[in-house]
């Protein structure tokens, strides 16, 4: 009778150690799934910031990370696109519509001076967004166009226009 | 000297101006100016202390910043050198030891970024996100999924197709 109490408190007390290593294991994968964490187990809207203060390419990229990134960088309030290489005038006019349909845009810097000169009337056909408060515009001769742009981006607190010299409105 | 109880339960003596570096605790001071003791259930005692070591410092830079411009008010022009010379390198003293302090691991950058929006420390904000951001910059698409543990979960024609909205940001 003794013995096969002994025998059952053996096997209870096994059977314990083998609760308390699968309890042991399973606290360890919690707390590797915790650490999993990391960057995407900070809300949106952190996120957001941190996208932000990317360069704007930089931050467009981060759309293909996964599906919960796919749209974040659009709700970045700035962005600036500064031209430079080799790339064509109907390419940096297909990045500037893309960063205009940024819904939140707050502030937008475009630097057009240093690649094409011409024609840049197409800048009154771009879909800007109405609730632009900062817009800088780096290129040749838009100053010329200033009361047409004012008329524009009524919207802006600061509408800056820069060739050789800079050009600042306050509206 | 105010109280603040870290989620475990660790409580942590300090200076009301420090705990003030919060803009949530200075609302709650303001609003009941008896309060001497601020339990705080999201942040943990480890990640509480990193934040109150950030508050402190820049609480005592600032006041250093004050007595120093005090001084030189009161001692008059002859002397004015000295204080500005001592103000210039404690703002670069300041930017330095910020440097060495966000200098830590990735679990622990989440966890000050989260302390910091959670107490609204603005200061502390800007540096942690900045930081995260520098961590993206320069990394290819794999590369930021690798160091945050993003799990693409996009097929791979979903992710052909996201690059080709914008092409020009993955050339």
């Amino acid at each position: 009778m003794k013995k096969m109490n002994m025998n059952m408190k053996m096997k209870m007390k096994m059977k314990m150690k083998m609760e308390m290593k699968k309890m042991k294991e399973m606290n360890v994968k919690m707390k590797m799934e915790m650490e999993m964490e990391h960057l995407s187990g900070l809300p949106d809207e952190l996120v957001i910031i941190i996208l932000s203060l990317l360069p704007t390419l930089m931050a467009v990229r981060t759309s293909v990370l996964s599906r919960r990134f796919r749209h974040l960088w659009k709700a970045s309030p700035s962005a600036e696109l500064l031209f430079s290489g080799s790339l064509n005038k109907s390419t940096y006019v297909a990045m500037a519509k893309s960063l205009l349909l940024m819904t939140h845009l707050l502030r937008l810097d475009l630097d057009f001076d240093s690649h094409f000169s011409g024609d840049q009337s197409f800048i009154f056909s771009l879909p800007w967004p109405k609730g632009l408060r900062h817009l800088t515009i780096y290129g040749r001769g838009y100053w010329k166009f200033g009361s047409i742009l004012r008329s524009i981006f009524s919207s802006c607190i600061s509408l800056s226009l820069s060739s050789r010299f800079q050009f600042t409105f306050h509206l | 000297m105010i109280t603040l109880t870290s989620s475990d339960g660790v409580q942590f003596d300090v200076r009301e101006a420090v705990a003030k570096e919060s803009q949530i605790i200075r609302d709650m001071i303001q609003d009941d100016c008896v309060i001497t003791n601020i339990p705080l259930a999201n942040v943990n005692h480890k990640i509480l202390s990193i934040v109150l070591e950030y508050c402190q410092m820049h609480v005592d830079k600032t006041e250093m910043e004050v007595n120093a411009s005090k001084h030189q008010t009161t001692t008059g022009e002859g002397s004015s050198s000295v204080p500005v010379a001592l103000k210039v390198s404690s703002n670069k003293n300041l930017n330095d030891w910020d440097k060495e302090f966000i200098n830590v691991d990735l679990d622990t950058l989440y966890d000050l970024i989260l302390a910091a929006n959670y107490l609204n420390i603005s200061g502390l904000l800007n540096l942690t996100t900045q930081a995260a951001a520098d961590i993206i910059k320069g990394k290819t698409t794999e590369e930021i999924r690798a160091t945050f543990n993003i799990k693409n979960d996009f097929t791979p024609e979903e992710e052909a197709a996201i690059r080709k909205e914008n092409p020009w940001a993955f050339e």
